[in-house]
């Protein structure tokens, strides 16, 4: 497999990488794939998870990118007044107009987790070249059923209630610990800047129900992480149940896998499956012209096989 | 900044080269070699600041990821000791030729510290070794790290385990278990900074180790963040500014007496 480094976007500020397809598995309708920042984490994904998918990708022949926007890993900061989704939104757009010129793909994924999952769906829904959403840990609501799952089994364990009043005591307590302390412990650190806000269901809902209506094709992986908001196989569904996903929707929901994907074997099982969902929805067809090597945009001293 | 990838085909490693921010030519160099896993994520961001305060600083850098790592070539599973090293060598020469310099500086944090300071040994072209937090011992530095996975070991039959998702060989570990700065064999020809965010016993014996070795050593405690394999799941990252801004001071001269 091939794959080069290059600078893009508006002043080349934004670093990536290209995952050439594998020739003989290359077909020119196939839509690329391209990896949105999971918060400040850069574009190698977390434990190297965005490496992992891009040449498993490549090697089922998908051309994938994995860049950081402006800001995050090795791209740098702009020096505009837009916003964090503003800019997110406009410089994944910018990666997709890159491999069209460039590579001549004109439909796309958009892949991501966490932060990177929601940009990929707030730019799904004003950008049509986008025919498929991947998305790790995305946004998902409480339904009836994950109410009765959920509270039942504590409202009747006294075990649950005495949890429940020690976990309130020591929020108290560490509500009433000094501020600068807490301060003082977290210098140093950067958290990521955008905060994560569900909108409303009604609205989410709604946008995936216009995506479905386009024929976008999800593959939804959902962590143990997410257990305080679902609970059992189904319920993502349920929870959009006016949306009418037919054959659109495949979804992971790995309980015993956490956020940031850190067990191999969940690793592995994501690779797997977003490989398997990719293949099976956009099978090759034909052959894809070779790719323009006339324009490089950076510097390459070696095409790498990986 | 030029992202590039240079090395071999065969182990292409990704790089990042920043020319200097000022006018005029200048002769200083520094390659960054991150540490290892969560720590290596930990501490992108904190390269990153560093490289912009050097460049300001008139020194050319070069980060990269070795081989198996970040957007290099390989798995995870199939790295050594001796190919990281041959990694940093191959990071060196690369600065070299790009800048045109005849000697650079490497600056190494955690495990990266452990191998820049395993591969200056015997070279003339390394004007200033800085260990930031190193790993001086590699038995220590396996047994927090298992920690994090609430892991004993290797089981039986079991060839890799994950450390925060980053997969650690049977091999891989045996070859860092041996690690232990505070008894090799080091005597550098360059000028040596440690440079740690806490007081440690075990950065004494480094500290002792290198001066017994007659190094020109300067040993510095900059009391700042160093818990770079804490884990979390969103991916904070560790920026701890003073210890960076002193370490920049001693590549640029600053702080050199």
């Amino acid at each position: 497999m091939n794959e080069r480094a290059l600078l893009f976007g508006d002043s080349d500020n934004l670093v990536g990488i290209l995952t050439e397809p594998d020739p003989d598995k290359a077909s020119e309708d196939r839509p690329g794939v391209i990896f949105l920042n999971s918060g400040i984490l850069h574009r190698a994904g977390a434990s190297r998870l965005y490496v992992k998918i891009a040449r498993r990708l490549g090697s089922s022949g998908f051309t994938a990118l994995r860049f950081d926007h402006s800001g995050i890993g090795d791209s740098e900061a702009r020096r505009d007044d837009r916003s964090f989704l503003e800019s997110s939104i406009h410089e994944a757009r910018l990666a997709m107009d890159l491999l069209q010129e460039r590579r001549g793909v004109r439909q796309f994924i958009l892949m991501g987790l966490c932060s990177g999952s929601d940009m990929a769906y707030w730019t799904a829904l004003v950008d049509e070249r986008v025919v498929g959403l991947t998305q790790l840990d995305p946004f998902v609501y409480r339904t009836r059923k994950f109410m009765v799952r959920h509270y039942l089994p504590r409202l009747l364990s006294p075990r649950a209630w005495w949890a429940s009043l020690r976990a309130r005591a020591r929020h108290l307590s560490t509500r009433l610990r000094s501020a600068p302390d807490d301060e003082a412990a977290r210098s140093g650190w950067v958290d990521p800047e955008y905060t994560r806000i569900f909108p409303p269901r009604a609205e989410v809902e709604q946008g995936l129900g216009r995506l479905a209506e386009r024929g976008v094709g999800f593959y939804t992986f959902i962590s143990g992480n997410m257990s305080d908001l679902l609970n059992y196989s189904g319920q993502y569904e349920e929870s959009f149940s006016s949306v009418e996903f037919r054959d659109l929707l495949t979804v992971d929901f790995k309980p015993q896998a956490n956020h940031t994907v850190t067990g191999l074997e969940h690793q592995e099982m994501v690779v797997a499956g977003i490989d398997a969902w990719a293949r099976k929805r956009w099978p090759a067809g034909p052959a894809a012209p070779p790719p323009e090597s006339s324009t490089p945009t950076t510097e390459h001293r070696v095409s790498i096989e990986v | 900044m030029n992202p590039f990838y240079f090395g071999t085909a065969e182990r292409a490693l990704f790089g990042v080269y920043h020319p200097p921010r000022v006018r005029g030519g200048s002769m200083e160099g520094a390659v960054l070699c991150y540490p290892w896993g969560v720590e290596y994520m930990r501490a992108h961001r904190a390269f990153r600041q560093m490289t912009t305060l050097l460049t300001r600083a008139g020194v050319h850098v070069l980060r990269f990821d070795y081989g198996g790592t970040g957007d290099s070539t390989g798995m995870g599973e199939d790295q050594t000791l001796e190919q990281w090293r041959e990694d940093v060598a191959t990071a060196i020469e690369e600065l070299k030729d790009t800048a045109g310099l005849d000697r650079v500086s490497l600056i190494g944090l955690r495990l990266g510290g452990t191998l820049a300071a395993q591969v200056v040994e015997g070279r003339t072209d390394i004007s200033r070794l800085v260990l930031w937090d190193p790993v001086v011992s590699g038995e220590h530095y396996l047994s927090d790290l298992l920690a994090l996975e609430g892991e004993e070991g290797f089981g039986a039959g079991k060839d890799v385990i994950g450390i925060q998702g980053f997969p650690l060989t049977r091999i891989l570990f045996e070859q860092i278990r041996q690690i232990d700065l505070s008894r090799a064999d080091l005597s550098p020809e360059c000028a040596v900074d440690i440079v740690v965010s806490h007081e440690h016993p075990r950065f004494d014996l480094l500290r002792d180790r290198l001066s017994s070795l007659g190094s020109n050593l300067h040993y510095e405690v900059v009391p700042s963040q160093g818990n770079w394999a804490e884990g979390d799941a969103f991916g904070a990252a560790l920026l701890p500014e003073g210890i960076i801004q002193a370490i920049v001071d001693r590549i640029s001269g600053v702080g050199v007496q």
